[in-house]
């Protein structure tokens, strides 16, 4: 088990993140959290975390997808790399395709979103920690 | 649609106006025919001159009318034939009038009074000139009673009748009392009676006789066929207004149809973020992520979890649901090949089929695509293949079939499960509605599943149809109209 590894979590439900939060924890990962955009971008530069568990459909609808580009526009390879696991109830499982069904325009339907993986919501906590884990496995080393 | 402004009542009359009009050209070619006929036999005794006269001066006089009627039927009726004009409503079929267009139908009756009576003295003039009593000729004045009968009103015919009638007698007396010259056709006609006081009076009282009989009998027939037009007028008037009130009150359903279904959504959608939240909650601690659990609690923290995750199943099958009555019509639709799409279903289904020990197959020849929302028919076949593996016993089997059936494509998805009891087969299209049996046999299910194929099916212009014997199986089948 990837001892001590930091997770973050970004969604703007806090009861959700407290229960993500003590799932992780039970498992020992060091766990940091956002509740929107802003400070998830903040929190994702300023603590380096191992892996980002990200919800989409956060208080101005899709801040989700502008965390996603935002993170990997910018140009360290940390950024570009640091497995992000979507929360979403709203993809199709096919691939890593996304289709949004109430996206703000931003995206197509079938255009890829450069994350990792998927975990549906409501979240299965053994599921995620098991996505958790194989992002982190397959992570590349830094 | 016929309009209540717009009803043809007044068209009607000009139009056959029009009719009198060219029957009026036949009748003044064959006048100036006859004169020329006579003249090549050599009649020495026909007024070649006076009835040639006549005949020009009858195609003159319809030249003028034609143009008249022209430029009447393009020219919006004055408000003044609707108040003044009384005289040209007593002249109007009463049955045309209270219809609606009424000073249009005063004004066509005017103006076909107007030609009868100069009709009329035509006539009168060319049976002076043709033998005045003894001229065949008398016989056309019926004519002008049919067609008066026909354009204006019973008392109006009658008027006519009388004119035509006082124009014959002025001519058969005049000429009895030698006011007026004869012109006997003895060449044609060899009959020398004008003198005669009873064959002046015969033939007085014959033509007058026949003139009012068949004024008469034509107003009667005329009466009663006009009256069944005011009655077909006011039942499509009436069928216009029911249909307009219909379509009202059918805008008004769908209104608040969609507002239940936009209800709907919001609520499930609100709904839907708590209660993930409460199953993963509960998950976390019934996975013992949170501490351990004495046996009791385990079981409590068990149950409301399985009640959450029922819950949210339901408010996804009413997102779906809402969705798919919402989705606008004019909708985006790309041709969808079901074929693929029914074998990636199957696919999906093959770890649970196998899981139940249900025999899972799909029997698809049939390549021809439907054009719709791929997401949508995606969720119907998935929801029949679903509820098929939900309802059979280990050991059974589902399957589903594709055929091309007259331009359609049916879907049909077979079971060999517990089939539905006759009397719910018609509900369960229903939302929320589950059998007894399926209820027993099966503890999960919203019991939206159906009603979502349903309203898929019906918004991609298809139809679902469900047959069963209970305790042999069920078969649904889908059919959609076909891309091509």
């Amino acid at each position: 088990m990837p001892s001590r590894a930091k997770i973050l979590i970004v969604d703007d439900d806090k009861d959700l993140v407290v229960a993500l939060r003590i799932a992780l924890e039970s498992k020992g990962y060091q766990v940091a959290s956002a509740y929107d955009l802003p400070a998830g971008l903040e929190a994702a530069a300023a603590q380096r975390p191992d892996c980002i568990v990200l919800d989409i459909m956060m208080p101005h609808a899709t801040e989700g997808f502008h965390f996603v580009w935002r993170m990997r526009q910018q140009g360290e390879a940390y950024f570009k790399n640091v497995p992000i696991i979507v929360l979403s109830a709203i993809h199709e499982k096919t691939d890593l395709r996304f289709y949004p069904d109430s996206s703000d325009g931003t995206y197509q339907a079938g255009e890829f979103l450069p994350v990792q993986d998927f975990v549906d919501k409501p979240v299965d906590p053994a599921l995620l920690l098991e996505r958790i884990d194989r992002a982190l496995r397959l992570k590349p080393p830094a | 649609m016929t309009h209540a402004g717009e009803l043809p009542v007044a068209s009607d009359l000009e139009r056959r106006t029009a009719w009198f009009i060219k029957l009026r050209w036949l009748a003044a070619g064959g006048v100036v025919c006859a004169a020329g006929i006579a003249r090549i036999l050599g009649l020495s005794d026909v007024p070649v001159g006076p009835i040639l006269a006549v005949g020009v001066s009858l195609l003159a006089y319809n030249t003028v009318l034609y143009f008249v009627a022209a430029r009447l039927s393009a020219k919006p009726v004055g408000r003044a034939w609707g108040s003044a004009s009384s005289f040209a409503r007593l002249l109007a079929p009463r049955t045309f009038l209270g219809l609606g267009d009424e000073s249009a139908v005063a004004r066509a009756a005017f103006f076909a009074f107007v030609q009868i009576t100069i009709d009329f003295l035509f006539l009168a003039v060319l049976l002076h000139f043709s033998g005045g009593v003894e001229s065949p000729f008398s016989v056309f004045f019926v004519f002008h009673v049919v067609i008066a009968s026909i354009l204006l009103s019973r008392r109006a015919t009658y008027v006519q009748t009388t004119v035509g009638f006082l124009l014959f007698a002025a001519v058969v007396l005049g000429e009895y009392f030698g006011v007026l010259d004869h012109h006997p056709l003895h060449s044609l006609w060899p009959v020398d009676a004008y003198r005669s006081f009873s064959a002046a009076a015969t033939g007085l009282v014959v033509l007058g006789a026949t003139l009012y009989l068949a004024s008469y009998l034509c107003s009667t027939v005329a009466v009663d066929l006009r009256e069944r037009v005011r009655t077909n007028v006011r039942l499509s008037r009436q069928i216009a207004d029911e249909k307009q009130k219909l379509e009202v009150a059918y805008e008004t359903l769908r209104e608040s149809e969609r507002t239940k279904s936009q209800y709907m959504r919001k609520v499930a959608h609100e709904l839907r973020g708590p209660l993930g939240t409460i199953e993963t909650a509960l998950k976390v601690v019934l996975q013992g992520m949170a501490g351990a659990l004495d046996g009791p609690s385990r079981d409590l923290i068990g149950r409301a979890e399985r009640r959450a995750g029922e819950l949210a199943a339901v408010t996804h099958d009413l997102l779906l649901l809402a969705r798919a009555r919402e989705a606008a019509l004019g909708e985006e639709r790309v041709p969808v090949a079901l074929d693929g799409l029914l074998a990636e279903v199957i696919e999906d289904f093959r770890q649970p089929a196998q899981y139940k020990n249900v025999a899972l197959s799909a029997d698809a020849c049939c390549g021809e695509a439907v054009l719709g929302d791929p997401v949508a028919i995606r969720q119907l076949v998935a929801n029949l293949v679903e509820n098929g593996i939900r309802y059979t016993e280990p050991g059974g089997s589902v399957t589903a079939r594709l055929r091309s059936r007259g331009g359609c494509v049916v879907l049909e998805v077979e079971d060999t499960g517990i089939g539905i009891a006759e009397e719910d087969l018609p509900r369960v299209f229903d939302e929320f509605f589950r059998g007894a049996n399926a209820r027993e046999f099966a503890a999960e299910g919203t019991g939206l599943g159906l009603a979502i194929c349903k309203v898929i099916a019906e918004r991609h212009g298809g139809s679902i149809a469900v047959e069963s014997r209970p305790g042999h199986g069920t078969r649904f089948a889908v059919t959609l109209p076909g891309a091509s």
